[in-house]
């Protein structure tokens, strides 16, 4: 618990810069939240100065960046992200409404990777510098050097616009036809897994590598086991634990792609939200929906530490790691 | 060519650590392979003919000509046909080169040497120094790496220096991570130990003891960076949110072509061939130099 302790207090500093330096940088440049909202008026150049002031004083502009950073950290921890300052809606209900199409991303490619990576990895580590392993180490290699956009144009090109498999782009919730939802979801998914497959899988490979040279797994094969039973059911367990940390660690690298994917297959994630915010400078969605990210990162890397104390007794007992 | 790559290497790998290796350890031209020369053909050629692309025969990158629209491979004088404007894709992926290479160029030197700079004095102090680091590296994760550039873009502007810089400053989580972990592996050894004895200064042992042991791999690690951020950037470019147009950039012709993927398909997968092997190429570099480098797998 000591570790996890340890953990913890690693973690809560990450969220305070995170969100600080998000805020900070929304906020360097004063007035022009301003701006965007009076561009639209059409008031004469005196009374705009008027209104101009009466914003700032209205949206706390007048106060130093440092005390409006900690108002809004304290309005956050109490549920309340804000109001957006273009078209006025909740800044939470915007998350909220576009969580479950990035959840429903992630989950769906974070599975498929985990599907396809483990056995890889598994197989590749069991024929360590033969044929299978050297293949698969090729086509990781093919993997890495696309673009993320790149493969997105070719699953496009091939399945939605020579075979007219699945639809090119869009989104229909799961609650109002799931099988339509799901044949939206395909080819993102599919790609979002394809950038975390061989980080996992080489992970993987190297920690099995090393595990199968342990004195009990060598007894294991004395003892006349077949080599499946001995790579799922004694290898696997102590060579997970690179595997889950980066599972958390590559939390932003996947946020990232699922950027650039939800915009490539028009799904409204919250990728798609941010970027619209970037777009329309409001800085109230963005500050809010980093800091949402930031807190989910630290959350679900503290999930990955628990899992360490439920898959290793020496974390659990605290004398671990 | 390979001698000087070879001596270069020697220059950075200090003797005694070869010699602890494996006795007979010497890099030669052999080991490099086919695929490594290929790959560093191919980043040559196009280095250069993005540094001369004004004094090469080609045609001008911007000239449109709609009655030249859509054509494909080697169409007369368009090697690689025509774009929706008919402009030369050929003489486009040069110019549009200059972007993507510079910034390949500029931005993981940024990241190598702060990144060293933490890494080692991480590695090399432990305690709090690890701690405090360690909490910048995590905070470098937890920010959306893409929103991060394009938000900084946003505020900052969106031009050539903003952005090399920022693809700098976030792409020294590896560099990080990797010289931290040589520099742990290295502290304690003999040679750092009697340099302390001698009277060295931490400055002087870092530098002069840890430096050229924690270098090479962190270099062969620059060259996966320099593919990183040429595939961010292209990302940008794509998304519409890199720098402003005219300049022909690789990631803003894939976009062009996309649109256009249901009717010429060879406009939008050109570049994009293009950008993959330029990437594929500069990882097979860096794996190798990786692999010849890396004790753990000696000099496979």
């Amino acid at each position: 618990m000591k570790y996890l302790r340890g953990r913890f207090f690693r973690l809560v500093p990450v969220f305070f810069i995170v969100t600080f330096s998000s805020f900070m940088l929304m906020n360097v440049l004063p007035g022009d939240v301003v701006d965007t909202l009076l561009q639209d008026d059409e008031a004469q150049a005196d009374e705009i100065a008027e209104i101009r002031k009466e914003l700032i004083i209205e949206l706390g502009l007048d106060k130093p960046v440092v005390v409006r950073y900690f108002i809004w950290l304290g309005d956050l921890l109490q549920g309340d992200f804000g109001v957006s300052l273009i078209n006025d809606f909740p800044v939470w209900d915007q998350i909220v409404s576009r969580l479950p199409v990035t959840m429903e991303l992630l989950i769906l490619s974070q599975t498929l990777a985990l599907l396809i990576a483990i056995p890889l990895g598994v197989w590749a580590a069991y024929r360590v510098n033969r044929g299978v392993d050297r293949a698969l180490s090729a086509f990781v290699f093919g993997i890495v050097a696309a673009p993320p956009f790149v493969i997105a144009i070719v699953f496009i090109f091939i399945f939605a616009v020579t075979l007219k498999w699945l639809p090119a782009a869009g989104y229909i919730a799961f609650t109002d036809d799931p099988i339509a939802n799901l044949t939206f979801f395909i080819m993102p998914a599919t790609v979002v897994g394809l950038l975390e497959i061989p980080i996992l899988m080489r992970v993987l490979r190297v920690d099995m590598v090393a595990t199968l040279q342990e004195d009990y797994i060598s007894l294991a094969k004395a003892k006349g086991m077949s080599p499946a039973y001995i790579l799922f059911n004694h290898a696997i367990r102590p060579s997970s634990f690179t595997l889950i940390t980066i599972v958390g660690l590559q939390l932003g690298n996947l946020i990232s792609g699922a950027v650039i994917l939800e915009t490539i297959f028009a799904l409204p994630g919250i990728g798609k939200l941010l970027i619209d915010a970037i777009d329309g400078r409001d800085a109230m969605i963005l500050q809010g929906g980093v800091a949402f990210l930031a807190l989910a990162y630290v959350v679900i890397n503290l999930l990955v530490d628990l899992m360490y104390a439920v898959l290793d007794p020496r974390v659990r007992m605290g004398d671990g790691k | 060519m390979s001698a000087v790559i070879t001596r270069i290497l020697e220059l950075f790998y200090p003797k005694y650590e070869l010699a602890e290796k494996k006795s007979n350890v010497k890099l030669t031209s052999q080991k490099f392979g086919l695929v490594f020369w290929l790959s560093l053909t191919w980043i040559m050629i196009i280095t250069f003919a993005a540094i001369f692309a004004d004094f090469l025969p080609i045609a001008d990158p911007m000239e449109s000509d709609l009655n030249k629209k859509y054509l494909g491979l080697f169409s007369g004088e368009h090697w690689l046909g025509t774009d929706t404007i008919g402009r030369d894709m050929l003489s486009r992926m040069i110019y549009g080169g200059q972007i993507s290479l510079t910034i390949a160029y500029t931005a993981p030197i940024i990241s190598l040497v702060f990144g060293l700079a933490f890494g080692m004095a991480a590695g090399y102090f432990g305690g709090r120094t690890d701690t405090v680091i360690g909490i910048f590296v995590d905070s470098l994760l937890a920010f959306p790496n893409i929103v991060a550039v394009m938000a900084v873009l946003f505020v900052l502007g969106a031009n050539l220096f903003n952005m090399i810089l920022v693809l700098g400053f976030f792409g020294m989580v590896n560099d990080i991570r990797v010289s931290r972990a040589v520099t742990i592996q290295y502290r304690n050894r003999q040679f750092v130990t009697a340099a302390r004895a001698q009277g060295a200064s931490h400055f002087r042992i870092l530098i002069r003891e840890l430096l050229p042991n924690v270098i090479i791999p962190v270099l062969a690690l620059t060259l996966m960076a320099m593919s990183r951020v040429i595939i961010i950037e292209g990302a940008l470019a794509f998304l519409g949110v890199g720098l402003p147009p005219p300049t022909p950039s690789w990631g803003k012709m894939i976009a062009d072509g996309f649109s256009e993927i249901g009717y010429k398909p060879h406009v939008t997968f050109i570049p994009s061939a293009w950008m993959f092997l330029t990437i594929l190429s500069l990882n097979l570099i860096g794996d190798k130099l990786r692999s010849m480098t890396d004790p753990r797998t000696g000099n496979a």
